[in-house]
């Protein structure tokens, strides 16, 4: 299906209401505010090797019920340690433990992942069961939504580059959502009517 | 009011046999189970907890950023996670690991269990023990900057202490040249136009003026000698001892002849080093062997042995040598260890020799007995290239 800018552009509205609420969220934890932003999305063939590429630090949530697949917040790996390390307050990338990184980032990736799969839930106006965050490092993407074969992964990937800023910081990672085969076909088609 | 019947008492007991705090509540937080672990954790029993509003057991619960996430796992079924660097614990329950003043430290992860009713289960994670090691190594980290720190200051204070040293030194001994130049000329003048107006005893008098300028001029010489060594800007280079040595035989030529001294120099390696200072260190190292002789006719033998990234050189002799303590002192400035009648010196030479190889990183010590001769042995590092110069055999 090939997807119009206006699809594109729908898309990154509803990624973008669904970062808007993750950032209220994480302020009023960090008691600080926290921007977030989507400044567009793009879709691929989870079959596109270049998934095969990106590695680094990784926060995983599944959903399925009217809409299926596999969420993920993913970072460079030391853009990762950064993001950690501003949200605790450590000066150093190599003072953080990685027990730290893990637990912080779960909670962040939990926070914007249900913020972004919460919006998508109530514009479909449909119930998603969801797992709870796990965390990965050093695992290729491709490996995280399917299998590491390409020819055998089915379906989509949204890719919205999510611009983080704390403390007046900038950092920047990657919001992915898999959908299973079909499911953002019939997602698209649905935001067409919406609009229409 | 445990009376849920959809939790069967199978699944009772699967949640007891968790490793982990794990307990349900339903959407109005009230608890409907309440595991073993919990139990133990919070000192409070299932019959206490179950149908109690979880916030009326831990008011904590209440505060926003517990309480509204929890919310939303039941309005819309998404999981919530609460991570230890934010949170510390999702219920104050007292401290572990002998920690009395932390307490245990959670990563609490909340999800939808059941729709109809909605129940929500908790799971939680002891992970004070690594907050437990975390704090440990900090401690041990915190201890071992704070060392490095105090090593640190206190390099620099002897560093400055001995560039202050080294100033006054230089400031000294070049200063008080201008005046003892005028002593030795005066006295030689009086000495020279003035003789036959002096009694015996003035003329006497007169010598032992002389003499002590001259002894003062060769001290300040050789302060200013020792100063020069510790300011001089060092221009390492790959140098052949070779011929640094030959050109120090050259200027001993005189006291080798005069001694009738038996020289015996192995092919020796090329180093690292400034080609003045280490001429210098052999200059002194050589006329010391020269000097602290006994009846016997001199022998003086150059020595090299291959180090770990350096070379083990030296200078050895079978003249008076010297005690154990005073190879302690030795390299002292102004250590005589004989009086000036026996042997002419200021006692600067061997501390012109430790600061010589101490500016090359090396140390320099001394192996004897008296009457058996010395050893003189002190190290240089490796010429930066491979292998060496001299194939020693």
């Amino acid at each position: 299906m090939e997807l119009t800018d206006e699809d594109l552009e729908s898309l990154a509205e509803i990624v973008n209401i669904g970062v808007g609420r993750a950032a209220s969220s994480l302020s009023i934890l960090l008691g600080s505010a926290i921007e977030l932003k989507v400044p567009k999305v793009r879709v691929i063939a989870a079959s596109d090797r270049v998934l095969d590429q990106v590695d680094g630090i990784s926060v995983k949530q599944q959903f399925t019920g009217a809409v299926a697949g596999k969420a993920l917040l993913q970072f460079p790996t030391q853009t990762g340690r950064q993001l950690a390390c501003l949200l605790t307050g450590y000066d150093e990338l190599d003072e953080i433990p990685e027990f730290e990184i893990s637990g912080v980032l779960a909670e962040v990736g939990n926070i914007v992942l249900n913020g972004v799969l919460g919006s998508l839930a109530n514009i479909t106006s449909s119930h998603l069961d969801y797992t709870v965050p796990e965390f990965y490092v050093g695992r290729a993407v491709s490996d995280l939504i399917g299998s590491a074969v390409p020819s055998s992964r089915s379906g989509s990937v949204l890719i919205a580059d999510t611009d983080f800023c704390v403390s007046s910081e900038g950092i920047h990672g990657s919001i992915m959502i898999a959908f299973e085969i079909g499911a953002l076909e019939s997602l698209v088609e649905y935001l067409q009517q919406l609009v229409a | 009011m445990n009376d849920d019947s959809r939790i069967s008492s199978g699944e009772d007991r699967l949640l007891d046999l968790l490793p982990v705090g794990a307990f349900l509540i339903r959407e109005d937080f009230v608890v409907v189970r309440w595991n073993r672990t919990v139990e133990e954790w919070t000192g409070m029993t299932a019959a206490d907890a179950v149908g109690q509003p979880l916030t009326d057991l831990f008011p904590n619960v209440a505060d926003g950023r517990y309480a509204e996430r929890l919310r939303q796992v039941f309005s819309t079924g998404m999981p919530a996670t609460y991570s230890p660097a934010f949170h510390k614990h999702f219920l104050p329950v007292p401290a572990r690991h002998g920690l009395e003043d932390q307490l245990m430290v959670q990563q609490t992860e909340v999800r939808l269990f059941s729709r109809e009713p909605a129940l929500a289960l908790v799971t939680i994670a002891d992970v004070s023990l690594q907050y437990v090691q975390l704090g440990l190594l900090r401690a041990e980290r915190a201890e071992l900057v704070k060392t490095r720190d105090e090593l640190k200051a206190a390099v620099q204070g002897l560093e400055a202490s001995n560039r202050e040293l080294d100033d006054f030194n230089y400031i000294a001994s070049h200063d008080l040249q201008e005046p003892l130049r005028k002593i030795v000329s005066f006295s030689a003048l009086l000495e020279k136009q003035c003789a036959e107006q002096l009694p015996d005893s003035g003329i006497q008098y007169l010598g032992f003026m002389s003499d002590a300028a001259r002894r003062m001029k060769n001290l300040i010489s050789d302060l200013l000698s020792l100063s020069r060594t510790s300011r001089a800007q060092l221009e390492p280079a790959e140098l052949d001892l070779n011929q640094c040595v030959d050109d120090v035989l050259q200027l001993l030529g005189h006291r080798l002849e005069s001694t009738g001294a038996q020289l015996q120099v192995p092919a020796l390696p090329a180093v690292s080093g400034d080609r003045r200072l280490i001429a210098q260190l052999y200059q002194n190292l050589i006329g010391n062997a020269l000097k602290f002789v006994t009846d016997e006719t001199p022998r003086v033998e150059l020595t090299a042995e291959r180090g770990e990234g350096e070379w083990i050189l030296g200078v050895l002799d079978n003249g008076i040598g010297i005690s154990e303590d005073a190879a302690a002192r030795i390299f002292q400035p102004f250590q005589r260890l004989h009086g000036r009648d026996e042997y002419e010196g200021t006692g600067i030479g061997l501390s012109i020799c430790r600061k010589a190889v101490q500016r090359h990183n090396g140390r320099i010590w001394v192996e004897s007995r008296p009457g058996e001769g010395a050893h003189f042995r002190f190290t240089l590092p490796d010429r930066p290239a491979t292998g060496t110069a001299a194939d020693l055999g």
